[in-house]
Order: C-alpha cells, then sequence, then structure tokens
C-alpha cells in the first residue's frame, strides 16, 4: 500500500513537473496557428524524453552518478566545456522565462505590474532553494502543478469537433498564411519545449539527491514512461484549447493571458482561478528546477560539492552560483524585456543544445562501467540512435530557420 | 597502473573522474590529470592532480565510477570554505539541514 | 533544407517593393486582427460573466499595446508609388481605427464602466473584418 502511494506520488509529481512556461507558451502558440497540425511533434518529443529519461535514470540508480559528472569522463574536458557552456546558458535563460512566468501569473491575478512581482518571486525561489527540503519541493509543486488539467476539462466543455481535430492532426502541414518554413521553426520549438535539457540534469541529480539505488529503478522507469506521457497529453490539451478557440478567430497567442482565457471560456471564473494556480505553480516549481540545474551542471563539471542532501556551507560554491543566476535572471527581466518572448528564443535555443546533453546518455547507458548489465538493448540503441539524429538535424537547422522566418513571424 | 588484480586505463578510469573524500563522503574535486612515473614499466601512475594539488596515489582507497581518497591534510575544500566565509555564512540558515 | 532556404532567400531578394508593402500590410492586418479579436473575447467573456474585471483589463491592455506596435511598424514602410501610398493610407487608416476602438474599450473596463465597453463591441468587430481583408493581401 506504500509503495503503491509512493508510485502514485511519483507519477502526479511528474505529469504535474512536466508542463513548465515554454510548454504552455509553445503548446498555445502553435495551437493558435497551425491548429492541431504539429500535434505529432508534441508524441515525438515524448517518446525522445522518455526513451533518455529512462537511459539516465538507469545510470543514476546503478551508479550513483548524474548526468553532467559523467558528460565531463566521456567527452573529456574541453567537449564537456562546450557541453557546459550551452547547457548552463540554455538553462539560465529558460530559467529567466520561468522567473518571468511566475511574475506574469500574479500580474493576470492582481493587476499589478509584474516588473513588482519579480523580484518577489527571485527572493521566494531563493529561500525555497535554501531552506526546503529536496523531495518535499518537488512533490508540492509537482502536485499543484496538476491543476493544468483544467486545460484538459476545458478543452471538453469547449466541446469541439473531436472528427475534425483528429484529421488536423493526422495532416501534418502548414495551413492559412503559413509555409513550412514556419511550420518547421515552430515543430523545433515545441520538440525543443518537450526535450529541454534541464529535465534530464533535474532528473538525474534528482536521483543522487534522493538516494536512488537499483531498487528504485523501478520507480524510476513508471514515472517516467506513465507520467511524462500524461504530461503530454496535458501539452496537447493546452495546444487543443487553441486550436478550438483561437485559430478559427484568428487570434495569435503572445500573452500568458490569452494561454489562460480558453479555460475562462470554457469554465469561468473558477477555471480561470485553478488555471492561474496551476500556471504558477508550474512556472515557480520549473523555476526551482532550472535553477537548481545551473547550480547542478557547473558544480558537477568542476566536482564541487552540491546538493540539497546537505547543508548549504557544506555545499557554497553550488549555492553562489544558484544566487548569481537568480541575480541575473533578475537583472534581464528589469531590462523590461517580454518574458513570452523570452521563453520563445529559449525554446529553440534549448533544441539547439539538445544532441551535446543527449549524446554522452546514449554512451554511458551502453557502458559496462555505470550500469553493469544493464546496458541498453539493440531496440533502446536504434531509437536512441533515430532520436541523436532527429536531434542533429533541429539543431543545426534551428538557426538558418530563425533568420529565414525572423524568429517564426 | 594495476590494483587489486584489475588493469586500469588511466585515461578511462581516472581522469575527469569525480573525487570523494573517504573521511565525510563530500564531493572532493575532479581528477585533472595525473603524474606517471615513465621509468617503471609499465608506467604507473604516482598521483592524481586536482585543483593543483597532488594527491598521492597511496592515497586511493577505492576507484568505482567514481574515485574515493584520504583528503586528510590535503584541504581540497580550501575554495569552497573561501566562498563560505565570504558569502554563504553570512545568510542565515547556512548552518540548517533543510526542512 | 537547402533547396528550402534557397527558394526563400530568392523569394525575398526578388520581391518588388509593391509586394514587400502588400505582405508588410497583410502581417500587421493579421497581426491587429488577431489583437482586435482578443479584446473582443475579453469583453463578450466579461459580459457573460466568466472573467474577472482585473484579467480582462489585463488582456486588453496587452491587445492594445499588440494593436499598437503593429500599426507603428507598418508605419514605417515606404510607399513608392501612388497606388502604393493609396494602399498604405488605406491599411494605416485601419490600423488607427483598431487601435482607437481597443483603446477606448481598454478605458471603459478601466472606469469600470462594462456598459460602455460592450457598446463597443460592434466598433472591435468592424476593425475586425477590415483587418482581416488586409491580412489576406
Amino acid at each position: 500500500m506504500k509503495k503503491l502511494l509512493a508510485v502514485t506520488l511519483g507519477i502526479l509529481t511528474a505529469i504535474g513537473g512536466f508542463v513548465d512556461i515554454g510548454d504552455l507558451v509553445t503548446n498555445a502558440l502553435v495551437g493558435a496557428r497551425f491548429g492541431m497540425h504539429m500535434a505529432w511533434v508534441v508524441v515525438v518529443g515524448v517518446i525522445g524524453i522518455c526513451l533518455y529519461a529512462e537511459m539516465s535514470g538507469r545510470v543514476v540508480a546503478i551508479s550513483g552518478r548524474p548526468v553532467f559528472d559523467l558528460i565531463r569522463e566521456r567527452l573529456g574536458p574541453q567537449t564537456g566545456l562546450v557541453t557546459l557552456v550551452a547547457s548552463f546558458l540554455v538553462t539560465l535563460l529558460t530559467l529567466i522565462a520561468e522567473i518571468g512566468g511566475i511574475a506574469l501569473a500574479f500580474e493576470l491575478a492582481s493587476g499589478v505590474h509584474y516588473l513588482l512581482w519579480m523580484p518577489l518571486a527571485v527572493f521566494a525561489v531563493w529561500l525555497v532553494i535554501w531552506r526546503v527540503k529536496f523531495s518535499r519541493l518537488e512533490q508540492v509543486f509537482g502536485l499543484l502543478g496538476l491543476l493544468l488539467i483544467v486545460f484538459a476539462v476545458a478543452l471538453f466543455k469547449l466541446g469541439p469537433d473531436w472528427g475534425n481535430l483528429l484529421s488536423q492532426a493526422t495532416s501534418p502541414h502548414p495551413i492559412g498564411s503559413e509555409n513550412w518554413a514556419t511550420y518547421a521553426y515552430y515543430g523545433i520549438a515545441l520538440f525543443g519545449a518537450a526535450m529541454t535539457p534541464y529535465e534530464v540534469f533535474f532528473f538525474t541529480s534528482g536521483g543522487v539527491e534522493e538516494k536512488w539505488t537499483r531498487r528504485d529503478l523501478v520507480t524510476a522507469r513508471t514515472n517516467v514512461f506513465v507520467g511524462f506521457p500524461l504530461g503530454g497529453l496535458l501539452s496537447l490539451s493546452i495546444m487543443g484549447c487553441a486550436a478550438v478557440l483561437f485559430l478559427p478567430a484568428g487570434i495569435q497567442v503572445g500573452t500568458l493571458g490569452q494561454v489562460t482565457l480558453p479555460v475562462a471560456v470554457a469554465l469561468g471564473k473558477l477555471g480561470l482561478a485553478v488555471v492561474l494556480i496551476g500556471v504558477f505553480a508550474a512556472t515557480f516549481g520549473a523555476a526551482l528546477e532550472t535553477a537548481l540545474s545551473c547550480g547542478y551542471t557547473i558544480a558537477q563539471y568542476r566536482g564541487w560539492q552540491w546538493g540539497k542532501f546537505v547543508r548549504p556551507r557544506e555545499a557554497s560554491r553550488f549555492h553562489v552560483v544558484i544566487i548569481i543566476c537568480l541575480v541575473l535572471a533578475m537583472l534581464t527581466l528589469v531590462t523590461a524585456v517580454d518574458p513570452v518572448k523570452v521563453t520563445e528564443y529559449s525554446v529553440v535555443f534549448a533544441a539547439m543544445a539538445l544532441p551535446l546533453t543527449y549524446l554522452p546518455i546514449l554512451i554511458i547507458a551502453n557502458d559496462p562501467d555505470y550500469v553493469g548489465a544493464n546496458t541498453n538493448g539493440r531496440l533502446r540503441n536504434a531509437f536512441g540512435l533515430f532520436y541523436l539524429g532527429l536531434l542533429v538535424v533541429a539543431s543545426l537547422a534551428a538557426i538558418p530557420l530563425m533568420i529565414l522566418t525572423k524568429a517564426g513571424q | 597502473m594495476t590494483m587489486a588484480g584489475r588493469v586500469l586505463h588511466a585515461q578511462l578510469h581516472l581522469l575527469d573522474r569525480q573525487l570523494i573524500d573517504q573521511a565525510d563522503g563530500h564531493l572532493a574535486g575532479k581528477v585533472d590529470d595525473v603524474v606517471l612515473d615513465l621509468d617503471a614499466d609499465p608506467p604507473v601512475v604516482t598521483a592524481l592532480v586536482s585543483a593543483r594539488r597532488e594527491i598521492s596515489a597511496r592515497r586511493i582507497t577505492d576507484l568505482g565510477t567514481a574515485v574515493t581518497v584520504d583528503a586528510e591534510g590535503l584541504d581540497l575544500d580550501r575554495y569552497d570554505d573561501r566562498v563560505e566565509r565570504a558569502v554563504i555564512d553570512k545568510i542565515p540558515g547556512a548552518g540548517h539541514a533543510a526542512e | 533544407m537547402g533547396a528550402v532556404l534557397a527558394t526563400a532567400l530568392l523569394a525575398a531578394g526578388c520581391a518588388s517593393p509593391e509586394q514587400k508593402l502588400r505582405d508588410a500590410a497583410a502581417q500587421a492586418g493579421r497581426e491587429a486582427a488577431s489583437e482586435v479579436g482578443t479584446a473582443r473575447l475579453a469583453v463578450e467573456q466579461l459580459q457573460a460573466g466568466q472573467l474577472w474585471a482585473q484579467p480582462a483589463g489585463q488582456v486588453v491592455g496587452d491587445a492594445e499595446k499588440g494593436v499598437e506596435q503593429a500599426a507603428s511598424s507598418f508605419a514605417a514602410q515606404q510607399p513608392t508609388s501612388d497606388e502604393a501610398q493609396r494602399l498604405y493610407d488605406q491599411v494605416t487608416k485601419a490600423l488607427d481605427d483598431a487601435t482607437q476602438a481597443v483603446t477606448s474599450v481598454r478605458i471603459a473596463l478601466g472606469n469600470g464602466d462594462l456598459d460602455r465597453a460592450g457598446r463597443q463591441l460592434a466598433g472591435l468587430r468592424v476593425a475586425a473584418d477590415q483587418l482581416r481583408r488586409i491580412g489576406e493581401l
């Protein structure tokens, strides 16, 4: 019974933790512009993140070492450094977007300008990291993030023509005034949002924080294979809401208010309240994850003591990195950059950094030194290689497409 | 180098590995370099280098996915201590475990 | 990939000034129509009691900024012929009308005057139709 509870809790946390500001904005934006014609990208992305999260979960549970620790071991200090810089910058950019998302959610609810909320959000994120136990912060925000299920409820309530949505989903091509370049650009953004690198850094470091052993392997796998796909369904319902409400009206999504509007239309004030709390939880949880991941990547590359399983003073440099990143996030947002725009860029840059993150995982998951007898089978390697190819293509195409489409205009 | 009958590849099994302090299990840096005795046949690793400190190979107590060493007196976390004194210790709660 | 890139670059390089103006007009039209549509949706939902005044005001305020941005980026275009000038004037007028309509909704909501905001709905609808036609250029 207790075991069942733990598994359920893990799955619920994985669902709630799957969606962050990048998924919220990108899915709504894509749904409004392309309907469900790009839904397949979410499916491809979810399979990819399941595949690689399972590999990295296995590496952690058996070797006790988180992913970034191993990236340097396998790639060497130079290539490892390039990976570090790329992943760190992308994670920092994501952190900026998440902090902006928290502040925007408060602005929507209160009417007080988001720049006034922002320092408070930064302080709250730091305080939670400084004081709250790892397992607790993961559970609280994961479970609160589950409130985003209102998007699925709203989609049903909006009473869409399901046949039409399905036929959109099965015909993957641009529509209306869109062309293949914008279609590909947003496809890459959506892919980047689903497979964001920080997810594996956080997932594997979290495994060490919670002292996983071989026995936790089943739990980790269940979380990944059940939690992430359900999180993907959440993403699809955000996209679906936008496809039903905004696409026919010719409305493009560019603000967080627009992202939440379909829920208000379907479920009224109560729905709106629930979705605002859900957005807050999802962005706050992701802000914690990205801030910690900024610390994890640098500390693990350098071999410093890191983690919340020790007192802050025993991992001083780790905590200083997090504080510096939070200050940098604050300074960036103070320039009044649009957090939604930052989010859009962050998912595209995430897509660019993906091969660097996932290649070492594929190598290590085949190394008996780290995973013993649990190396990848032939099928997993075939999938792994296929996805790696996909990641390389997306990564190489991202910048040309960004220039060509003027970032998706 | 050989240890307990195992032949290890210095580049694959030592370089860039995580160092762990045997005393408290704390993470203590990475193996940045190794010092080789080329006169011996085959050449043996005599010391590891981390954060510009040499750690004699005799101090290695365990070799797995990380390298555990007896770090007594080496002061491997001197940089961390410096940051601790300059910043972290000034913040309330630095010495408390999270709740 | 390479072929797509080449064609698109070629298309962008060879477009005549008239075509460029039409493209800019269409884009501004679509963007502004989106903002006007958002404002309209917010007011309708507020009337139906589905929204609080606070987020509705926020959404309309954002829409106002968006439509102003679309107008000002189109204003920077350079019409090179009489015909282009006519198009330029026509689109600018439509964008100005749209901005005005959204602004008056924002002001009405800011004063808590839902009736007045509701009366602007017709204006928003006209503006949106006009912009949508421009968007199809």
